[in-house]
């Protein structure tokens, strides 16, 4: 038979859907976000706005008037065959919790179930995500195929996490993912330290708390290891 | 991973996925050309956390040949600093939000080019 439309597992699947949601936003009035292709933009002549994050198939439809915002989202559900979720409590595996103030959001499902799939889920708990004053040293011996695959897993799912809820992890995520060409077995066992270290931390939430605005900005200019000059400055401020 | 008992049952969900399929026009029946390769395809069948029951039609794409099946693949999606400064500006000006889910979402899009599959499994005519 012959294929008219995109089937799933096709190469260009997901770029013809995307081209389908591009067109029909655009028909909407919305337009895309020329930083980042998922994010898109309605502005009423009122001045009101309506934004949309779409990841492949999840939308989310967020703006300060709710009639706006749910005519928007009614398009949409007419236009697709879609599952209306409503109130958001759930957003690519995170957990979403809305109150009038916060945000809370969680990924201890699929931190759960990287632990279990490293076998770490009763693993002892480490202070920190990385050892203090560790250096990590560059492998010089023959890559290890099999222990190469298994860093590269683990590193793969704490960059998820990372991006998601553990901003703290990020140093060291960063730091020991230099290492996946060619992974000693310390370089992979410090990636399970920081394991480790989620092990004790899984029931924190991330929180936006819209009662402070405290979010700090930093710039730091640097000439090979040392630091020139430290610029910290609250967003949202007017001094340069 | 389904036992063979539980994929049993999920074949009951196949038919109205073909159903869907048809009913959108995702394909059309023809002999194959000479001279042109179909592609094979498999169902991929699934239980979800709450019991449902998925079963979905899936084409083995790396049999695709490039610049003749496909040309463009790369398909950008959000980046999660965007979803956090999203977030952000919920909970600082308590903005409502809303969300929803596009089902069957791949199945809406004509392709650029021409594309022939064998018949699915258990649905040959």
């Amino acid at each position: 038979m012959c294929l008219l439309c995109a089937l799933y597992g096709l190469k260009q699947a997901a770029l013809q859907w995307w081209r389908e949601l591009k067109a029909f936003m655009k028909t909407m009035g919305f337009h895309r976000a020329s930083s980042d292709a998922g994010v898109f933009i309605y502005k009423h002549p009122n001045g009101q706005l309506v934004i949309t994050l779409v990841y492949v198939n999840n939308g989310l439809f967020l703006g300060a008037d709710k009639a706006l915002v749910d005519s928007k989202k009614h398009a949409c559900l007419e236009h697709w065959e879609c599952h209306d979720t409503g109130d958001v409590t759930d957003f690519l595996g995170m957990k979403v919790n809305k109150t009038t103030s916060h945000i809370m959001i969680n990924q201890k499902a699929y931190l759960e179930m990287v632990l279990e799939r490293f076998d770490m889920h009763n693993a002892k708990i480490a202070p920190t995500p990385i050892l203090s004053g560790y250096v990590p040293q560059e492998n010089k011996g023959a890559v290890n195929p099999v222990r190469q695959q298994r860093f590269q897993s683990v590193i793969g799912s704490l960059l998820y996490l990372m991006l998601g809820m553990c901003p703290d992890i990020a140093f060291a995520v960063i730091k020991m993912s230099q290492f996946s060409a060619n992974p000693s077995q310390d370089h992979l066992e410090k990636a399970m330290y920081i394991m480790h270290y989620l092990v004790g931390t899984q029931d924190y939430h991330m929180v936006y708390d819209g009662r402070i605005m405290k979010a700090h900005c930093t710039y730091r200019f640097r000439l090979g290891r040392r630091t020139l000059s430290n610029i910290d400055q609250p967003l949202g401020s007017s001094q340069a | 991973m389904l036992t063979s008992a539980a994929a049993a049952t999920v074949e009951g969900c196949m038919p109205r996925r073909v159903g869907s399929s048809s009913k959108r026009q995702v394909y059309e029946l023809v002999n194959l050309p000479p001279n042109c390769k179909a592609i094979g395809n498999r169902w991929v069948l699934n239980q979800k956390m709450d019991g449902r029951k998925r079963a979905r039609l899936v084409a083995k794409g790396y049999s695709q040949v490039e610049g003749i099946d496909y040309s463009e693949i790369f398909s950008p999606v959000i980046c999660y600093e965007s979803i956090h400064l999203m977030f952000t500006l919920v909970a600082l000006k308590n903005w409502y939000i809303t969300g929803l889910d596009v089902k069957t979402a791949f199945l809406y899009r004509k392709l650029n080019e021409e594309i022939y599959m064998k018949q699915p499994k258990g649905f040959t005519t």
